[in-house]
């Protein structure tokens, strides 16, 4: 159990009882950081945070390159063997498992301005995942039966994650004083020594991936916001930011029917950031029961601000059609290096 | 106050007052950022450290709330409180077949509340909320998994409602399962 001693004055014995009791100190907390992180390198360990996130860009040709990643994920050979699908390869030994881990998936792709667009993934095998992308070929508002059938070469976010590793040797922070033992002189000072290695190593390993307690690492959101459509434009339910959010905040705006604005109060220092989107319901204007699809095209992610498009389905006389509107809530995740 | 690490003692050195007061800043300061998006340790309890210490620790898959609060889980809005990899396996006349391939912290069981909806209680938050990502089919695009949260008062009570839906000749049916061999990545958020 923590207990933090009481402050030492000049000429205080140090006793072996408080000696230990900072070892145990140091026990607890070494013991509450590897629960979720990895012990020797810092890393967060746990399936419920993604272990490697970031943007698979999509240029013309196709032409494909990664933005954000960390070293476990690269494109496969053949990364394009289909129009609207594409192949990451994983990392081995690092957890990634078939069909053991979450993918996240938001559609990116610079045809979401125009048409909806869908994503989807799957677990080909332990290194490799495989992301499809599909957009609805038909015209905004027309009740002209469109199509889902179109494969799209799209840009995507992406997450995954793994399952836990083992967490590594523990910190040693020496064996405990007996009555009687000292730290001037013998085995004493070298337990006071190890002790004071260990408590900066685990000072190290903590620094990984938070800066003060705070996260700071891309595979944590730094943003969370409930968004609303109030009837004359998005507000904020509730948000989240983290400490160590650049952009320290974000305003929401509807310039027309269907399109959202994300605006930062503080530009970020690139668009290298992620955005996923959650549809939920319309809780004010719209009904429970209505259907909406969002997508974040990459190409008009700017450190200033994102473009969220939000498409509503029809039914008329049996034809379903798309269109956009505003008559829905959303939850939007932003995710960034620092 | 800011980690600093002390000078190491030397033998015959005395261990002044003021490095053992620094040492044990130090320790307290590890806690307190420990503690700003962590369960802390006076809510929480301590670990079966024995699994955890032989370093092999690789699981269970299901902790989380299974286990009374303890000391360094993740405690944010920002960070999920429970994941799952749901398998909807049916086909055009078979039944429905939902399968938890995973599951993680908070999200533990479901019930098939109606055709293609399926409800994820979670306890021990006042308000949750969620994403998911569709998974499955090579060739049949599934349509967009859409998440509800659902509050105390609803029918079902706090959780996460999941629609899936099939593709129908060219369009999509609402509230129907997907086709065979399809499921979703499901991720859970919120606070207490």
């Amino acid at each position: 159990m923590y207990r933090k001693p009481p402050t030492f004055v000049r000429n205080d014995l140090l006793t072996a009882g408080t000696y230990n009791q900072m070892r145990e100190n140091a026990a607890v907390l070494r013991n509450a950081l590897r629960f979720e992180h990895v012990n020797s390198s810092g890393e967060h360990n746990t399936p419920l945070i993604a272990r490697t996130l970031g943007t698979v860009l999509c240029a013309a040709g196709p032409t494909y390159s990664l933005q954000g990643f960390n070293a476990d994920a690269s494109l496969a050979s053949g990364h394009n063997p289909s129009a609207g699908k594409l192949i990451l390869t994983l990392a081995g030994s690092r957890g990634y498992e078939k069909d053991k881990g979450i993918i996240q998936v938001q559609n990116a792709s610079n045809n979401g301005d125009v048409q909806p667009c869908l994503s989807w993934a799957r677990w080909a095998s332990d290194d490799k995942v495989e992301i499809y992308s599909n957009r609805w070929a038909g015209t905004l508002g027309s009740t002209v039966d469109g199509a889902w059938d179109s494969a799209d070469n799209a840009s995507f976010f992406v997450g995954v994650h793994g399952r836990r590793l083992p967490v590594g040797t523990p910190n040693d922070f020496g064996p405990p004083l007996q009555r009687g033992d000292g730290l001037r002189a013998g085995s004493g000072t070298t337990y006071a020594n190890q002790l004071i290695q260990g408590c900066a190593d685990l000072q190290v390993s903590m620094d990984v991936g938070h800066t003060a307690g705070a996260h700071d690492t891309r595979e944590i959101a730094k943003y969370w916001a409930h968004v609303q459509w109030d009837g004359a434009d998005f507000t904020v339910l509730d948000e989240e930011a983290s400490p160590t959010f650049d952009a320290g905040g974000v305003t929401f705006s509807s310039p027309s029917a269907g399109i959202c604005i994300g605006s930062f109060t503080t530009s970020l220092a690139s668009n290298n950031y992620q955005v996923f989107i959650d549809v939920d319901y319309g809780r004010l204007s719209g009904s429970p029961d209505d259907y909406f699809i969002a997508c974040v095209p990459e190409d008009e992610i700017s450190s200033a601000d994102f473009t969220v498009y939000l498409y509503k389905k029809f039914v008329s006389s049996g034809i379903e059609y798309y269109d956009r509107s505003n008559e829905v809530d959303f939850h939007v995740w932003v995710f960034d290096d620092h | 106050m800011a980690f600093v690490k002390k000078p190491k003692l030397c033998q015959n050195a005395p261990a002044g007052y003021q490095q053992i007061n620094g040492l044990v800043d130090n320790l307290d300061s590890l806690k307190t950022e420990l503690e700003l998006e962590h369960t802390g340790f006076d809510t929480a309890s301590d670990l079966p450290f024995s699994t955890i210490d032989a370093g092999t620790f690789a699981g269970p898959e299901s902790f989380g709330d299974s286990f009374a609060p303890v000391a360094g889980v993740h405690e944010s809005p920002l960070i999920a409180r429970g994941a799952a990899v749901v398998s909807v396996i049916t086909t055009v006349t078979g039944p429905e077949a939902p399968q938890l391939y995973l599951r993680e912290g908070c999200l533990q069981s479901f019930q098939v509340i109606d055709t293609g909806v399926l409800f994820f209680p979670v306890s021990g938050y006042a308000r949750v909320w969620g994403r998911a990502t569709p998974y499955g089919s090579t060739v049949t695009p599934p349509l967009d998994v859409r998440v509800n949260p659902s509050t105390p008062g609803d029918q079902f009570g706090t959780g996460l409602i999941v629609r899936t839906f099939k593709k129908q000749d060219n369009d999509y049916a609402e509230e129907e399962m997907l086709p065979m061999e399809l499921g979703f990545y499901l991720l859970c958020y919120g606070r207490r």
